[in-house]
């Protein structure tokens, strides 16, 4: 049952982001026709698309008791499917976030086929510069190379569990009104004033 | 013997040359009287530095891969103080302070927080008191000078002398003694967390009148006050069993949601050892609010962890921009009086 459900959603979430086509897409369409509860799925679709681009506000105004709740199966959900997050994340994460661009197949093909034909000119002009002995120009002809700098250990920027074996992002109202309140009344030493003091207002709660 | 005392010049020579190549190392390091007023005596100097003077820049805080930035207006004539922070990016905010009195203008919901934020006064007496923690637990080292947001700055280190706080670069205007970038770093060195002046113009024509006459023109908004009401653990029943080194309590308080006393309003200890500092929430526990969070006990952004532990009957969060083992000896160190 629930993965008949599942597969349902995946339909409308596959309708939703326009990758279906033909008799498949007059189908889906059909059964949406008379079925409320994938209707309500479609909206939620169209809605947390809507939320993820825009900054939220406009959406919250409408209902917001409805929103709490959307973003409470967002964060939910986020934690098995979206690692939306600039941390290293695990390979079996990275497996199953599905990217949903139709032209996926050829691009990837076109930018890796550009980029050999571009390995190729380099190594080319690298051989034929290295040959004529000259030592400056074979550090020009390197030049171009792709920056292969390790990335720096920067921290996260946003609430990650530290916990498990793979860093995961956490969104919850609970904890940012305690970072809130803690950066409110936590600003005891000289560090924290006023520099601390600039700093807290300045920091954005309300981004994450 | 001419051997014998160019031998002992020698090796004189290269320990004194070996101690000042030193890292900081915590426990083969003897603390010297000196230092310890010398930290308390340059965190006076920072401290003073803003109190008397006028400026206005673009402040900078950026935590990993996300940035904040604000215009500041700073004024000051030795009692009042008076800032003004207008925020740049996310949320559109104003924040304005006068002394330890916080006012932040929400246009988006016109809305207006007012609070008083006693803590922002409490520093100097924090380092006055005769077990200030400051001075035995962090080392002031001088790393040379910088440039900052087009200013000639000296830079310095506090570097912790145990494992349980982070350390901080700091950059201050040499003329001044402004802070003008400070960054905090983890035990190997990596910037967790940094905020700067990313351009600052000293003795700008910054007016308080007219500060304050924004300041105090709420006048389209709704003005909201948090009731805080003052206590301490022990009267509420809590003892921090063991506790955490260098780590005082600072104070404690009741939050009453919008005037009304809940059942159990949360709880909440403030503790610092001078420089870094602890919240402790405490509230009872409930399952749907907080039974998410149980697989979670600790998550972290930037210089900031938070630590969560269900206690019988109680949930208790740790918040500080200290490492998670200190958060933990905080939240294992609680204990239920009653």
């Amino acid at each position: 049952m629930s993965d008949q459900l599942r597969e349902r959603s995946e339909l409308v979430s596959a309708l939703v982001d326009g990758q279906l086509q033909g008799d498949e897409f007059a189908r889906v369409v059909a059964h949406l026709a008379d079925a409320p509860e994938d209707q309500a799925t479609w909206d939620t679709y169209h809605l947390v698309g809507e939320v993820m681009r825009s900054s939220g506000a406009p959406v919250r105004a409408h209902d917001p008791a409805f929103v709490t709740r959307l973003r409470a199966r967002l964060a939910d959900e986020a934690f098995q499917e979206v690692a939306v997050s600039a941390l290293p994340v695990s390979s079996e994460v990275r497996q199953s976030v599905k990217v949903a661009a139709a032209n996926e197949g050829w691009w990837k093909r076109v930018v890796g086929l550009a980029s050999i034909t571009v390995v190729i000119g380099l190594a080319w002009q690298g051989v034929a510069l290295l040959g004529t002995g000259d030592a400056g120009d074979v550090q020009l002809a390197q030049l171009p190379k792709p920056p292969v700098t390790a990335a720096p250990a920067s921290a996260p920027a946003t609430l990650v569990a530290g916990d498990t074996p793979s860093p995961q992002m956490l969104r919850d109202p609970q904890l940012d009104a305690l970072l809130a309140a803690h950066r409110q009344m936590g600003g005891a030493s000289v560090l924290q004033m006023p520099s601390g003091f600039l700093r807290n207002a300045t920091f954005d709660e309300g981004k994450r | 013997m001419k051997f014998l005392v160019s031998l002992v010049l020698c090796v004189s020579g290269w320990l004194a040359h070996g101690s000042v190549w030193a890292q900081p190392a915590p426990a083969s390091t003897p603390e010297s009287s000196d230092e310890t007023t010398g930290v308390a005596r340059w965190l006076m100097r920072l401290h003073e530095a803003p109190r008397a003077r006028a400026y206005m820049g673009t402040f900078v805080v950026t935590t990993g891969s996300d940035m904040s930035t604000s215009r500041i207006w700073h004024v000051g004539n030795g009692d009042r103080q008076m800032e003004r922070v207008e925020s740049l990016t996310g949320t559109a905010r104003t924040t304005f302070r006068r002394n330890d009195e916080v006012v932040t203008f929400l246009p988006g919901s016109r809305t207006v927080i007012h609070e008083t934020r006693e803590a922002l006064g409490l520093f100097p007496n924090l380092l006055n008191r005769a077990d200030a923690a400051v001075s035995h637990f962090y080392r002031l080292r001088s790393v040379g000078q910088g440039r900052v947001a087009g200013l000639q700055a000296d830079i310095v280190q506090l570097m912790p002398l145990d494992l349980l706080r982070f350390g901080y670069q700091i950059w201050t205007e040499q003329k001044t003694g402004l802070m003008v970038k400070l960054q905090t770093l983890d035990p190997v060195g990596n910037v967790l967390e940094q905020a700067a002046f990313s351009e600052l113009q000293l003795d700008a024509p910054v007016a308080m009148a007219k500060l304050t006459a924004l300041m105090d023109n709420t006048q389209g908004y709704r003005v909201i006050s948090p009731t805080l009401v003052k206590t301490t653990a022990e009267a509420e029943g809590w003892l921090l069993a063991t506790p955490v080194p260098g780590f005082a309590p600072v104070r404690c308080y009741k939050r009453l949601e919008g005037g009304v006393s809940a059942a159990n309003p949360p709880l909440q200890c403030v503790y610092s050892d001078g420089l870094a500092s602890v919240s402790l929430f405490i509230e009872s526990f409930d399952p749907q609010r907080h039974g998410r969070l149980q697989s979670h006990h600790l998550v972290s952004m930037g210089a900031t962890s938070l630590r969560m532990r269900q206690l019988g009957s109680w949930w208790v969060t740790a918040v500080g921009e200290v490492p998670p083992q200190t958060l933990a000896a905080f939240v294992q160190a609680l204990e239920r009086k009653r």
